[in-house]
């Protein structure tokens, strides 16, 4: 009996391999490529909103603020706590995920502009004064936004600080309030497919 | 006539032979040490031996804090097996028990607890030990006996009355490290009718860096001068009543160097000061209607107040100032009736009405608290023992709690006894949970209490200051935080002198109160307000051996086992939700059950040596103490992820070695002392002084 269980299923095995060399080798549509994780610091909300395009990897002018020309907006005015996507065509979700696990984006569940972010304890915390260090905004760790920019494409952004220079949140001149960085600095890790597909 | 002769020559001959047995008591009391023919009141609110409590119990004596040397409350609970403390945001230092932090602990001062909580904590250095006969410390629930905040446990401070006819008392001066003094003075006497008993005591101190803080701004403890006096009275109506009369009074002030923002964003320097005060009176009333039955009445007035105020240093204007004010009266009778040869039955019933009015509470609130409770001891079988009780309380600002209690004691021998007990304990909403109205200058969130959130919430939507809302937060009522809890054990007395006790605790604990965003305001920010949801649990084992080697010489030691944790955190982490965040590669990675750590501030393991040494021919006194503390979270979290699961997190376990030597000269005592003679340095804990050594005189009369 276990012998002819063994036989079946090397029987199942060896087709279903043929079958899978058979489909990849036939097929002529190539794999969608991953793309480039690229990271960015500083990005200057604390007097403004900073607007960011995400395949220029570039600060775009306030002054565009009403184009499609950017793909995410940052703001840490007044130790606000804010981001949005573009409200023209723009969409953004906070998945429960580390950046890494999100190989595919997921393929509904966006919601247009800023709504996605307005409670920001979805993505972001608020230390306070139980936890060390005290009265910090840290991101939320294994949360990661997935993003829909106006032309349709996905990416993925991870906030990694919201103070100027990507301090070490775990330093002796962060925990002291006198000597931390300046708040309302963002930065992220982010990747965009170009190709328009969910594929990270 | 005869007959009743006869009665009264029968009670005199039963009162000597009492005295004579309690003398003899006392002197195996001093062979032994400690003993568990000593009895306890707090355990049931009825005078029981220790031996007959099935619960765990500690008492400790006035001569055993003198032979610490210590002045302060704080300092000889440090010390005690399964009793960690833990410092809060602002310092003060409160006790932990059974792994429950100290806002789950009732201080009782003669039986009226102590009110005045700052950041959850009764800060235990406002209370002296010079006037202090024992304190009694009950572990577990005891909310069946006394309500509110007795789920970790209960302690009970009995302060001292006058003992003999002749008036008594004492004088002493304490000098430590860092200029602190402290200096007491107090007398009393016990005539046929009337009782009384004084006391006095200063305490300052100049403040301290620490190691770590040596550079900074504000000072890591700051300079204070602290003042207590208390008074008793007791008059005996006639052989069977009694009214006493006792009142307490407490001022402190503090003082420090703080840097502040000022509107422009300029940093200036400023002076804090603080001021806590407390009072309080007790009248009561004690009527032994027959040796059967026992009424008390006992009526306690309390009020706390903290103010503190900010002024710049350079033109004295004020930054900011805030207060903080509580009342509390309750009146409480307690009717005891031994009915029959089997029962001891305890009812009890009582009133009590606080207000508090404090800087961004919500005011005109009064809180009203009716509550009965009632308790039976008696046996079942020959040898098995049982205790059941339960308390009712009704309050006005947050739903009605029920909390029962069993206990049962089966004594196998002389020798050995083993009990179990299974209660219910729970802890009121605090003021602030309920009441507070605080939106954070710098920030710009807004936490609303439970019981005006709704009304507040309106307010903000009138005034255009909300965008959305989240949770409606509609009349919800919040519910007392509450716990079930099993404790069993042995006590073990095989020979005089040699008492060993083991004890096994579990508490579960619900409905903890947490903060909980309820709306987002226009200015990106939330509001919260406070919501039941959380669950922990506690559980350990705990372990205490005294053995006294030779008369004069005992040696100790305690250890408790302790896992303390979260269950919302660990149904996350099996979910699969929780991560943390590399902080060197800033990539992020599930967290496992493995490495959560569980609550903060918790150590696995703890526990303590002693050796004490009395030699009675030359008068003198050693006593040699290392205290264990296990590694514990430090509230530290370097992995963005607020729980505890990193190495980084925990502060390494520490031993303190603490050592007192005590010489009597006629009417004088001479001490001389040092705790941390090792020099540790814990810097999450300013409280532990290296070298902290002590000179001290005490003066008998």
């Amino acid at each position: 009996m276990n012998m002819k269980r063994f036989f079946s299923f090397a029987l199942i095995a060896f087709f279903s391999t043929g079958l899978i060399t058979g489909c990849t080798k036939n097929t002529e549509t190539p794999q969608p490529v991953s793309p480039e994780v690229q990271s960015k610091i500083d990005l200057n909300a604390s007097t403004q909103t900073c607007y960011f395009n995400l395949t220029t990897g570039e600060v775009v002018d306030p002054a565009d603020s009403a184009t499609t020309k950017w793909d995410v907006a940052f703001n840490g005015v007044n130790q606000n706590m804010y981001m949005t996507s573009n409200p023209m065509g723009g969409s953004a979700q906070v998945v429960a995920s580390s950046f890494e696990e999100m190989t595919e984006a997921p393929a509904s569940g966006y919601q247009p502009g800023d709504e996605a972010f307005l409670d920001y304890t979805t993505w972001a915390v608020y230390t306070g004064s139980t936890t060390q260090p005290y009265h910090a905004v840290l991101p939320k760790a294994g949360t990661t936004i997935a993003l829909k920019t106006p032309d349709g494409k996905y990416a993925k952004i991870q906030v990694l600080s919201f103070y100027q220079g990507n301090p070490d949140t775990n330093s002796p001149e962060f925990i002291d309030l006198a000597t931390r960085p300046p708040y309302g600095y963002y930065a992220i890790k982010y990747a965009i497919q170009q190709d328009g597909s969910r594929v990270f | 006539m005869i007959k009743r002769i006869l009665t009264l020559l029968f009670v005199i001959v039963l009162s000597n032979f009492i005295t004579v047995l309690y003398a003899q008591n006392k002197i195996a009391d001093t062979l032994q040490g400690k003993g568990l023919d000593e009895v306890v009141i707090t355990a049931t609110k009825t005078i029981r031996k220790i031996k007959d409590v099935p619960a765990p119990v500690t008492v400790i004596k006035g001569s055993e804090i003198q032979k610490m040397g210590s002045t302060r409350l704080s300092d000889v609970l440090a010390e005690l097996t399964g009793m960690q403390l833990v410092q809060n945001t602002v310092g003060y230092p409160g006790i932990q028990m059974q792994g429950l932090s100290s806002e789950y602990v009732l201080i009782l001062i003669d039986g009226e607890p102590v009110i005045g909580r700052i950041f959850n904590v009764i800060d235990l250095r406002r209370i002296t030990v010079n006037n202090i006969d024992r304190i009694e410390i009950i572990k577990g629930p005891s909310s069946s006996l006394f309500g509110s905040e007795a789920l970790g446990g209960v302690i009970n401070i009995i302060t001292k009355n006058g003992k003999t006819e002749k008036v008594h008392g004492t004088a002493r001066g304490v000098y430590q490290k860092y200029d602190v003094f402290d200096l007491s003075v107090d007398a009393g006497e016990q005539k046929k009718k009337v009782g009384w008993y004084v006391y006095a005591g200063r305490q300052s101190g100049n403040g301290y860096y620490t190691k770590e803080n040596k550079d900074s701004i504000s000072k890591s403890v700051p300079p204070y001068a602290a003042y207590t006096v208390n008074g008793k009275i007791s008059y005996q109506l006639n052989e069977k009543q009694k009214l006493a009369f006792s009142g307490k009074f407490y001022n402190e002030n503090m003082s420090d160097q703080v840097l502040v923002q000022d509107v422009n964003g300029v940093n200036r320097l400023a002076t804090q000061s603080q001021q806590h005060q407390d009072y309080s009176f007790t009248p009561s009333y004690s009527y032994d209607i027959s040796d059967r039955q026992k009424l008390q009445i006992h009526n306690y007035t309390t009020v706390f107040n903290n103010d503190l105020t900010i002024r710049y240093q350079d033109n004295h204007a004020l930054f900011s100032e805030s207060n903080f004010r509580q009342f509390l009266n309750r009146t409480e009778l307690q009717y005891d009736w031994r009915v029959g040869t089997a029962h001891m039955l305890t009812v009890g019933a009582g009133d009590a009405i606080a207000t508090v009015r404090a800087t961004n509470y919500v005011d005109g609130n009064i809180f009203n608290q009716l509550f009965v409770y009632g308790q039976d001891q008696f046996p079942l079988l020959k040898n098995v023992h049982v205790i059941a009780g339960f308390r009712f309380d009704h309050h006005n600002q947050y739903k009605d709690r029920f909390s029962p209690k069993l206990a049962v004691e089966w004594k196998l021998n002389r020798q050995l006894t083993v009990y179990g007990n299974i209660a219910s304990g729970y802890k009121a909403p605090a003021f602030d949970q309920l009441l507070l109205n605080f939106t954070n200058p710098v920030v710009g969130y807004t936490v609303l209490g439970a019981n005006v959130a709704e009304e507040k919430l309106k307010e903000m939507q009138a005034q255009g200051l909300i965008q959305a809302v989240l949770i409606e937060p509609g009349d919800h009522v919040l519910k007392a935080e509450s716990s079930f809890s099993l404790n069993a054990g042995a006590k073990y007395n095989p020979l005089p002198g040699a008492y060993f006790s083991l004890n096994v605790f579990y508490n579960n604990i619900n409905n903890l109160i947490d903060l909980e965003p309820i709306a987002i305001k226009t200015n990106g920010n939330n509001v919260y307000t406070y919501f039941n949801h959380n669950k922990v649990f506690t559980g350990g084992v705990e372990f205490q051996a005294d053995y006294t080697i030779v008369p004069g010489l005992q040696v100790s030691a305690g250890y408790q086992y302790l896992q303390a944790k979260d269950r919302d955190v660990l149904d996350q982490i099996k979910k699969g939700l929780i991560y943390y965040r590399d902080p060197e590669t800033q990539t992020d990675h599930k967290v496992t059950t493995a490495m959560y750590g569980g609550l903060y501030n918790r150590s696995k393991h703890s526990g303590n040596i002693k050796i004490e040494y009395s030699n009675l021919p030359n008068h003198f006194d050693v006593s040699l103490r290392c205290i264990y503390r296990g590694r514990y979270g430090s509230g530290m979290d370097v992995n963005g992820d607020l729980i505890l699961d990193d190495d980084r997190e925990y502060v390494p376990g520490y031993a303190l070695l603490n050592l007192t030597i005590r010489k009597k000269i006629n009417s004088f005592t001479l001490e001389a002392g040092c705790n941390n003679l090792t020099g540790v340095i814990n810097k999450f804990d300013a409280s532990v002084i290296p070298y902290n050594w002590f000179l001290g005189a005490t003066f008998r009369f």
